[in-house]
């Protein structure tokens, strides 16, 4: 190698981004140019690193910031920048990062493709810091860098052909002073040596290493699957849709040479480019500019118009029932006509600018394309862009008008109600109403329409990749492994196409997002999501969905046992369960009959476990070592791993599990606020004191608020049937029951301290009848009552709520009586079932014990239970307990204060004098049941163990009584039912239909009722639990009903000694009484208004 | 009663560092902490001793140590970072602290350390065993109790001393064991800073073993501790307090280890998972991955284990290279290069 003693050899790689600059680096520093000391970190984008200094791309960013450019920017770099008195700034700033990051090298490598806009700049750096530079453009196909530019950053092609133009340009122009040389990306992916042999001839040097030592290094570096998207030359020209200077250009460059004449061509190329920058850079800058803001603006008139939809459809409803005179009714039907002209006229107007902007749209396109047809181009463009201008302002007035036709309809409508009499039902007939909704219907699609348009693509996307992922997507399996997207009610593949993927939660049981992510860098630069990549593309190019995916050609080893398919049959037989394999994977069973052998090929690798007690995935996780060998998990367990001391499955079972991927509580808030719906439309106290009115009627006298979490109409759950059962028994007419929930539900409390910041959905009789600030909903009703003392409070549930919102409803509306319901433990702390980290009973301990400290609930606890103290201070409660454990396990653990203590239990059991069960039941056999939803909590992980362990045992029959079944439980009997506001005895009948003697209720968390358990009673069936599960086992002790052990290994135990087994047989003998439950009203079975 | 506690780490424990300032904090505002740091800012980073859970710090190779980067040099990370509890024992043995604590960086405090403070009333030097009782299983008694054997009776993630004369002289003399052979090297009997206690009972007076399974739990012993947390909210080992837990290597290998001696414990598997949250907490990750000043040459040149044994082990070396991180043309760099051991 030839190196001037004193003289240091910068090599600096130029190029567009996405180019292979980071490879190029890589490889020539393997060569034995040195890199700089300090690098940007390799990322999840970059894993294989970006061999760049850290410090001088933080430097360019801030240069390009200084002259208002950043990286994306096609617009020159200003020339007389590198005169001024900020550029000699930098320049002393980078040379000293220069001596910090290389030393006295006498030969670095220095990249970041920006350098290629401001060479000039960097030369006068090497310069003062004695190096000469040499410069290696690294050049890629334009359409394959756009193509990466949009998968990675979402920027438009026709943006980043321009963007690759701007640098190739700027890097060779600047360069031709200089030992240079040009390398194309595909060839330094397909034959690096060769590339770097043209690199050290064109420079001049001799690499420090030698190439031939150094091939193994860089091709080991070179063996990622770099190069996504791959497009050849000729496709380049043969796009019409790409600018002829970028044709140009990248011709030119795989001509590359010195010659004058291609310098020439560069050179027009660049002043024809320089031309049009000045003709078009400020009006398409305007442009953008003007585009993005009518998209904003279209977006925000939809949800307006979105909203004044479901405003005119609630009021067109009212007037199908109300309208009574003919009158009357023609001057509505005017009225409407009205409206549909100007509904019709607003529509135009619409259609035209969505016209408009697609117009623009292609012309924008076009410009780029057929640059000799510019000039007529832009006087297009100039003359729609003032009618653009006029068009919004129109449709602005339009809607204004619009808006106030609405509320002069809204007094309208109210006074049509006051003096209706009922003489013309057929009036408004539905085929009418339909007839004049039509055009709202247009307008929707419309409104739909645009907002696709206004989200850019981003919608599009989300709905492309949802439909590809549709089939591939394990709902079942998603919900299941992440319990918070349940509990958040969102779809779960629009959760993971959405965020989840981002959060590297897997799809299906065969697909492991972060491996997936982590072992092909160039999806993760692309942030593409993953499954779908895999889906489309992944899967035919051979990549692996997860890490335990054999590759064709990868069992190398085929001579080793480890690998011999018929001793690896032969030694798991005993312990593979072929029944289990089939119920579990069924789709297995459609494409093989042989189990064992589709789990010793491929089931393994696809995380499928051979029987309930060995889980592939988790040995395959804790044991490195196995993994890395890539020995079928369940041969190395039998043959090894057992004697070592290994563990089959985690040991701390379902739980432990739970806890690996427990989140923190700020993350989970942040699900639920994301799947929170945005901009609701608030309806203002005027409307909402005139809906309340009507929705009341006129006669009356009281109201009921309730507050609960969710919407109890629509939620199935046990506080949503009391609610519901409250709700009901109201005397319609002369009581309103008003319920109140969060718009923006949370797992905690709200943070909004305010009426004035908190939005609520307000129902009244059941009906939703607006979204609103709740202190229009305090004015509204508090106009409307006017009297002290006609309104009570009752507080059901408070997740989303603020205690000093409640307080406030109970000071401005001057309530008369106020009830707290202990439904749950909210009140004592926001993991409201008492479980710490969601997965031990810890009995709301002291908010400062070692306990709260590792919950993932104690943080917040302490404001959570001032907050609440707050509320009891100033509100005196009458707190209402559905059973007598959970009153003293609140009085224990709580130090609020209350004005009344009550116990109201949900439902009473009454036997019927003469239903006796099991008397005659000769079978000997005895029928176990899990009612409800299959979850941990509930104990369904010991439900299906104890089905499993007595699968042999002909004496017990496992049944499984809900809404819907869980996968993978062949010993279970699965019958679909589910508890209703209509129907509230399905349970017990379900139970009595299918002869259920016992059911097990092993709740972890304290049960502060249990329906399930009065549903066992009513059923004559007996009840199993443990001590901790809160009423249960006073419900049992109460009505001599079961049996309650300390422990899964106590319940064992009495299954094992057959002490069970005799106890049910015995009760049955004696008979089991059935019997009636009798539902309360909830709290107005409480309240006293005659007093 | 003026407490100092320390521990001792390298950056890339510093969140983990950063918990136990924190959980210790909680318990004993009053003590001082100690941070003892074998290591020097990556660019970018500051160490901001008002910001962290730390009272002082004390930049390790500022010790006045002859020759203290040829003494540096010798050691791999582990290495250093245990053999500077000797001289930094010693050294706080000469400030007015009545009771001298050490703690890995690793452990967590849940649950006031007052106890080691009280025995130190009676004692002057404490240590806790790995195990308190035999093993009966034959896989335990091979990872347990053979462990132990290989490695040492007592964890030295913990030590408490009494600044007495007796406790001042333990210090002195494991001080001076650990300036020589504070190092990993099983075939010699050397298992750094801990298999050198093995001896502390028998050559000291004043020395208790703390045998309460609530002290110092860990995935060698948690198959003989049951942990729960009771209703009142109490973290306990065997029904004693569980004062602290020693997280090693969790939310790596460790993992592993714990799960196949916690076995269904599910309080042990709570506890890992609040303290891998709150790591992550407290990392910043303003430290780059890997990151240790004392891992490269000058030149930022990772130093092999090879080397530093050589330069470990010949004297002639260490007297013509007293600074081995240099990477002029006569160091011991360039001397590497040239005989071809690099």
């Amino acid at each position: 190698m030839r190196i001037d003693e004193s003289q240091k050899q910068a090599l600096i790689v130029l190029g567009m981004h996405r180019s292979g600059t980071s490879a190029a680096t890589r490889v020539l520093s393997l060569l034995g140019a040195r890199l700089p000391g300090r690098m940007l970190a390799a990322d999840q984008y970059n894993e294989s690193g970006y061999w760049e200094s850290a410090a001088i791309n933080k430097l360019h960013n801030e240069l390009l910031a200084s002259v208002g450019s950043c990286w994306d920017d096609v617009s020159p770099f200003p020339e007389s920048w590198f005169r001024s008195e900020a550029a000699k700034d930098f320049q002393s700033r980078v040379a000293e990062i220069l001596t910090r990051e290389y030393g006295d090298s006498p030969l670095f490598v220095l990249k970041d493709p920006r350098i290629s806009r401001f060479v000039p700049f960097w030369i006068s750096v090497l310069k003062g810091f004695k190096a000469e530079p040499s410069f290696v453009i690294t050049v890629r196909n334009p359409l394959e860098v756009a193509a990466s530019l949009q998968s990675r950053d979402g920027l438009l092609p026709s943006h980043s052909l321009l963007l690759w133009l701007r640098h190739m340009l700027e890097a060779e122009r600047q360069t031709r002073q200089f030992r240079r040389t040009v390398v194309f990306y595909e060839n330094l992916l397909s034959d690096p040596i060769q590339a770097m042999t043209k690199v050290a001839e064109d420079i001049g040097i001799g690499w420090p290493q030698s190439l031939h030592n150094s091939k193994s290094q860089i091709d080991a570096f070179l063996v990622h699957p770099y190069r996504h998207h791959v497009f050849h030359t000729d496709e380049l020209n043969a796009r019409e849709d790409v600018p002829r200077w970028v044709k140009q250009a990248y011709k030119l460059l795989r001509k590359a040479d010195d010659s004058s004449d291609l310098t020439q061509r560069f050179d027009t190329i660049r002043e024809e480019l320089e031309v049009a920058d000045r003709a078009f850079g400020p009006m398409l800058a305007a442009s953008q500019l003007k585009v993005s803001e009518l998209r904003g603006e279209i977006q925000h008139l939809s949800q307006d118009l979105a909203a004044r939809e479901k405003e005119i459809g609630r009021l067109e409803e009212k007037e199908a029932a109300k309208a009574e005179f003919p009158a009357e009714n023609e001057r509505l039907n005017k009225e409407l006509t009205a409206r549909e002209k100007e509904i019709g006229r607003l529509e135009e107007k619409e259609a035209a600018q969505a016209e408009f902007l697609a117009t623009r749209q292609r012309e924008n396109e076009r410009l780029n394309r057929e640059l000799t047809a510019r000039e007529k181009e832009i006087g297009r463009l100039e003359e729609k862009q003032p009618s653009c201008e006029d068009l919004l302002a129109a449709r602005q007035q339009e809607l204004n008008r619009l808006s106030k036709g609405n509320s002069d309809r809204d007094s309208q409508l109210e006074g049509s109600t006051k003096n209706s009499i009922s003489r013309f039902p057929d009036a408004c007939s539905v085929d009418n109403m339909s007839v004049k909704l039509r055009p709202m219907r247009f307008l929707k699609r419309l409104g739909s329409l645009w907002r696709s348009d206004a989200a850019s693509s981003v919608a599009w996307l989300f709905k492309t990749t949802r439909a590809a992922l549709k089939k591939e997507f394990d709902s079942a399996f998603y919900l299941d492994r992440y319990p918070e997207v349940r509990e958040s009610n969102l779809d779960p593949l629009r959760h993971y196409t959405r965020v989840g993927w981002k959060e590297g939660r897997d799809p299906s049981p065969g697909f492991s997002t972060s491996y997936y992510l982590s072992s092909n860098p160039d999806v993760r630069e692309a942030r593409t999501n993953p499954f779908y990549h895999y889906v489309r593309w992944g899967r035919k190019e051979g990549r692996r969905p997860s890490q335990l995916g054999f590759k064709p050609g990868d069992a190398e080893n085929k001579n080793s046992p480890l690998f011999d398919v018929n001793s690896i049959r032969s030694s798991l037989r005993g312990a593979f369960d072929a029944d289990f394999y089939f119920d579990r994977y069924p789709e297995v069973r459609e494409s093989t009959s042989d189990a064992l052998g589709h789990y010793v090929s491929v089931g393994w690798k696809e995380g499928r476990d051979p029987s309930p007690e060995f889980s592939t995935s988790y040995y395959l996780a804790a044991n490195p070592d196995v993994r890395n060998a890539r020995i079928n998990p369940l041969y190395h367990y039998l043959t090894e791993g057992r004697t070592e001391g290994r563990q089959c499955a985690h040991p701390g079972g379902v739980f432990a599990l739970a806890l690996e991927n427990l989140e923190p509580l700020e993350r989970k808030i942040q699900h639920w606020r994301y799947a929170a719906r945005s901009n609701p439309f608030l309806m203002s106290s005027q409307s909402l004191r005139h809906v309340l009115k009507e929705s009341a009627g006129p006669n009356c006298l009281r109201f009921v608020v309730s507050l609960s979490h969710d919407d109890y109409t629509s939620v199935l759950g046990g506080v949503q049937l009391c609610i519901g059962a409250e709700q009901n028994a109201v005397e319609r007419g002369r009581v309103a029951y008003v319920n109140l929930h969060p718009v923006y539900p949370l797992p905690v409390l709200s943070s909004e301290l305010s009426s004035e910041k908190l939005i609520v959905n307000v129902l009244c009789n059941g009906e939703l009848i607006a979204m609103a600030r709740c202190c229009d909903f305090l004015e509204a009703l508090q106009e409307l009552t006017g009297q002290e003392g006609t309104v009570d409070l009752v507080v059901h549930a408070l997740h989303g709520h603020s205690p000093e919102v409640v307080a406030e409803i109970y000071e401005v509306l001057k309530i008369r009586e106020a009830y707290f319901w202990l439904h749950d433990y909210f009140s004592l702390c926001s993991g409201y079932r008492l479980l710490r980290n969601e997965v031990s009973f810890c009995g709301a301990p002291p908010v400062k014990s070692a306990g709260c400290s590792i919950c993932i609930f104690g943080e917040g606890r302490q404001s959570h239970v001032k907050r609440m103290r707050t509320l009891f201070d100033r509100v005196p409660f009458v707190v209402v307990s559905p059973s007598e454990f959970t009153l003293d396990l609140w009085k224990n653990r709580s130090s609020l204060p209350y004005r009344e203590a009550l116990i109201h239990p949900h439902c009473t059991f009454e036997a019927f004098d003469d239903g006796l069960k099991g008397q005659n039941d000769e079978s000997g056999r005895i029928r176990i049941a899990f009612l409800g939803f299959p979850i941990p909590h509930k104990g369904w992980p010991v439900f299906i163990d104890l089905a499993s362990r007595l699968r042999k045992d002909s004496t017990f029959e496992f049944y499984h009584l809900g809404s819907e079944p869980q996968r993978q439980c062949r010993d279970v009997r699965f019958f679909s039912v589910a508890a209703r506001r209509e129907n509230r005895s399905a349970m017990t009948e379900a139970m009595l239909r299918n002869g259920i003697d016992v059911v097990l209720l092993w709740s972890i968390c304290p049960e502060t009722f249990s329906f399930t358990a009065y549903e066992a009673l009513a059923a004559g069936a007996l009840i199993i639990t443990h001590e901790s599960a809160g009423n249960i086992p006073f419900v049992i002790r109460k009505f001599d009903r079961g049996l309650v052990f300390n422990g899964e290994s106590e319940l064992w135990q009495a299954f094992e000694d057959g002490s069970i087994r005799d106890f049910v047989k015995r009760r049955k003998n004696q008979g089991v009484p059935c019997g009636a439950l009798e539902f309360s009203r909830g709290t107005l079975d409480l309240l006293n208004w005659e007093a | 009663m003026r407490v100092n506690c320390f521990t001792s780490f390298s950056f890339g424990y510093l969140p983990r560092a950063r918990v136990l300032g924190w959980s210790l904090k909680r318990y004993h505002p009053d003590w001082a902490v100690t941070a003892c740091i074998s290591d020097r800012e990556p660019e970018g980073f500051v160490f901001n001793i008002e910001k962290e859970p730390f009272d002082h710090v004390i930049w390790t190779d500022e010790l006045r140590i002859d020759g203290i980067r040829g003494w540096f040099f010798k050691h791999d990370v582990v290495e250093i970072c245990t053999a500077v509890k000797g001289p930094v024992l010693d050294l706080l043995t000469g400030t007015n602290a009545d009771r001298i604590l050490y703690l890995d960086p690793d452990i967590a405090v849940m649950e006031s350390l007052q106890p080691i403070v009280e025995m130190l009333d009676e004692h002057s030097v404490l240590l806790t065993p790995h195990l308190v009782e035999a093993e009966t299983d034959h896989s335990a008694v091979l990872d347990n109790e053979i462990a132990p054997l290989r490695h040492g009776t007592y964890n030295l993630g913990f030590i408490a001393v009494r600044n007495d004369e007796k406790g001042r002289k333990f210090a002195r003399w494991w001080k001076s064991r650990l300036m020589h052979f504070c190092y990993d090297d099983a075939a010699q009997g050397l298992f750094v800073d801990q298999k050198w206690c093995d001896l502390v009972p028998v050559f000291f007076d004043g020395v208790h073993i703390v045998r309460d399974p609530g002290y110092n739990v860990a995935s060698w012993n948690i198959n003989q501790r049951k942990v729960q947390v009771d209703r009142e909210g109490r973290i306990l080992a065997n029904g004693r307090p569980l004062r602290f837990f020693h997280f090693t290597k969790v939310g790596g290998i460790g993992d592993t280890m714990i799960q196949r001696y916690a076995k269904d414990n599910l309080a042990v598997y709570e506890l890992c998972s609040w303290y891998k949250r709150m790591v992550d907490q407290y990392d910043e990750a303003d430290i780059p991955e890997g990151w240790w000043h004392y891992g490269t040459f000058d030149n930022k040149v990772a130093i092999p284990k090879h080397v530093r044994q050589l330069y470990r082990e010949r004297r002639d070396l260490q007297k013509a290279f007293p600074n081995p991180y240099e990477t002029n043309d006569h160091s011991y760099y360039s001397w590497l290069k040239s005989d071809g051991y690099m």
